[in-house]
């Protein structure tokens, strides 16, 4: 009797790696990606003369790149000034470039470079699927190492002094917890700046604290979790909608949308059957969220 | 699995070993080097106050300038305009449009300097303080700059910055150890000392 040798962990992901893509959900998320990059430039239009011009230039070439990668035989040449005008935004914004900036172009360098039903190299839904989970543990990690969330405070400074949007979703989330479970009401917040080197006094009811810390810890505790969860084949589509419900989380709080729609890009190709269904409904909702 | 060689079959494999390497190394960087955490393609948006949310002191020597020793350039998030928080001219930095090209260019450094920690820029700092505070005379012999980041310590009710300071001797920036509260203000005051 020969026992089946169970394959090492680096090998099973290295075949999870090359496994075959289906065909009509990397249409579908090529189309997405390309639709969002399409959508941010028609937004940025604006201004007079040659502001303007260039700006309807650049969706234009958008356009005619996502529309050209609609054929499989243009495909890779419809996507390469997208790749280059993406490459020139980090450039010129460098060091102050978002960093899903890098995330979005290395993105569109992999479907430039990829021949269909040629390649034996991964697949970039593959390298999607993977890379997106590398960047939510990494997240999660980096969060605990500078240490800002095991005791919650990065969100209270956000809470306590941060005029900004997240800081106003997370004490509208505050004092609706508060209100439903009858806790004491929050002080009128955000508090005006202090100067941190001087030091301030800061009161704040245990519960907030704890709830508060329960959030924090939470954040980068499914941060590096579901990554590691995705590790078992069975579970991986219950992992992914995991992440995406945690997406979800993050994008009510930052308002990070561009990032969400290259994060739910990645995490929809783990559901390949019922691309057709989610990636325009997931579309439909995000630009809806951006605009409204 | 067949592995096939050249450029472009390697760049997959070039990507996700770029995802897992860099953010480590990202990590050790920033933690060594000060600079944002949500800068240089690192995975740590969120995980830190952006340097932004720093603030930049400036000491220069005290004989030279009795009346400026120390100032903050600090921005006021309401009024949008970075001032000077000790000495009698305290609207020298009043900038409410950022109207001349010394604000703007000023604005820019500072947000360069919360974000990035470069002695370049603080070599940058330091010319236009000689040149703003000293005009006509030899440079100031030593020049500190401290950055704050901002620490709220909620079971002691508390908010706090974490302080690291560099000081300018002979042309070169050597770094403080990190100090906290307002004993970073006096640390830094010595080190800068008088003119001789």
């Amino acid at each position: 009797v020969s026992a089946a040798r169970s394959p090492h962990l680096f090998e099973r992901l290295l075949a999870d790696l090359h496994a075959p893509v289906d065909a009509v959900a990397f249409v579908w998320f090529r189309r997405f990606f390309l639709g969002k990059l399409l959508f941010f430039e028609i937004l940025s239009i604006g201004g007079t003369g040659l502001p303007l011009l260039l700006a309807v230039v650049r969706a234009s070439v958008f356009a005619a790149g996502a529309a050209l990668s609609e054929s499989s035989r243009w495909c890779r040449l419809g996507v390469a000034p997208i790749l280059a005008f993406k490459l020139l935004d980090v450039a010129a914004s460098f060091p102050f470039t978002v960093n899903h900036a890098f995330l979005d172009a290395a993105l569109l360098l992999l479907l430039t470079s990829f021949v269909p039903n040629e390649d034996k190299t991964p697949h970039p839904v593959r390298v999607a699927q993977a890379g997106i989970l590398m960047i939510f543990f990494w997240a999660g990690i980096h969060k605990v190492a500078d240490g800002y969330y095991l005791d919650g405070q990065f969100l209270a400074l956000r809470v306590l002094y941060d005029e900004g949007d997240m800081g106003r979703r997370l004490r509208w989330m505050l004092e609706l917890f508060g209100r439903l479970c009858h806790l004491p009401p929050l002080p009128a917040l955000p508090l005006p700046r202090p100067s941190f080197i001087v030091g301030a006094e800061v009161a704040t009811d245990a519960w907030v604290r704890s709830a508060l810390q329960t959030l924090s810890n939470g954040a980068w505790m499914a941060e590096v979790g579901l990554p590691i969860l995705m590790l078992g084949r069975a579970s991986r589509p219950f992992v992914a909608a995991g992440l995406l419900g945690l997406e979800v989380v993050i994008l009510l709080f930052t308002g990070e949308i561009s990032f969400a729609f290259t994060v739910v890009a990645c995490l929809l190709t783990f559901f390949p059957r019922i691309a057709g269904r989610t990636y325009p409904l997931a579309f439909l909702i995000l630009i809806a969220c951006r605009l409204g | 699995v067949t592995l096939v060689r050249g450029p472009r079959a390697r760049l997959p494999y070039c990507i996700l070993a770029l995802l897992f390497a860099w953010p480590p190394i990202h990590m050790g960087l920033s933690r060594h080097y000060r600079f944002s955490t949500w800068r240089y393609a690192g995975m740590g948006m969120y995980a830190a106050p952006d340097g932004a949310e720093r603030d930049v002191y400036v000491f220069l020597p005290a004989c030279a300038r009795p009346d400026v020793p120390t100032f903050a350039l600090t921005p006021d998030r309401k009024l949008g305009f970075y001032y000077l928080t000790n000495g009698p001219r305290l609207d020298l930095l009043a900038l409410p449009e950022l109207k001349t090209d010394e604000h703007r260019a000023l604005a820019s450094l500072i947000k360069t300097i919360k974000s990035l920690n470069r002695p370049s820029d603080f070599d940058r700092l330091a010319r236009w303080a000689d040149e703003r505070f000293f005009p006509g005379r030899a440079p100031a012999t030593s020049i500190g700059i401290l950055l704050t980041e901002p620490h709220v310590d909620m079971a002691a009710g508390t908010a706090h910055a974490e302080a690291f300071g560099f000081v300018r001797e002979q042309g070169r920036w050597t770094k403080v150890d990190p100090m906290r509260g307002p004993a970073a203000l006096s640390a830094m005051a010595s080190h800068v000392g008088a003119c001789p």
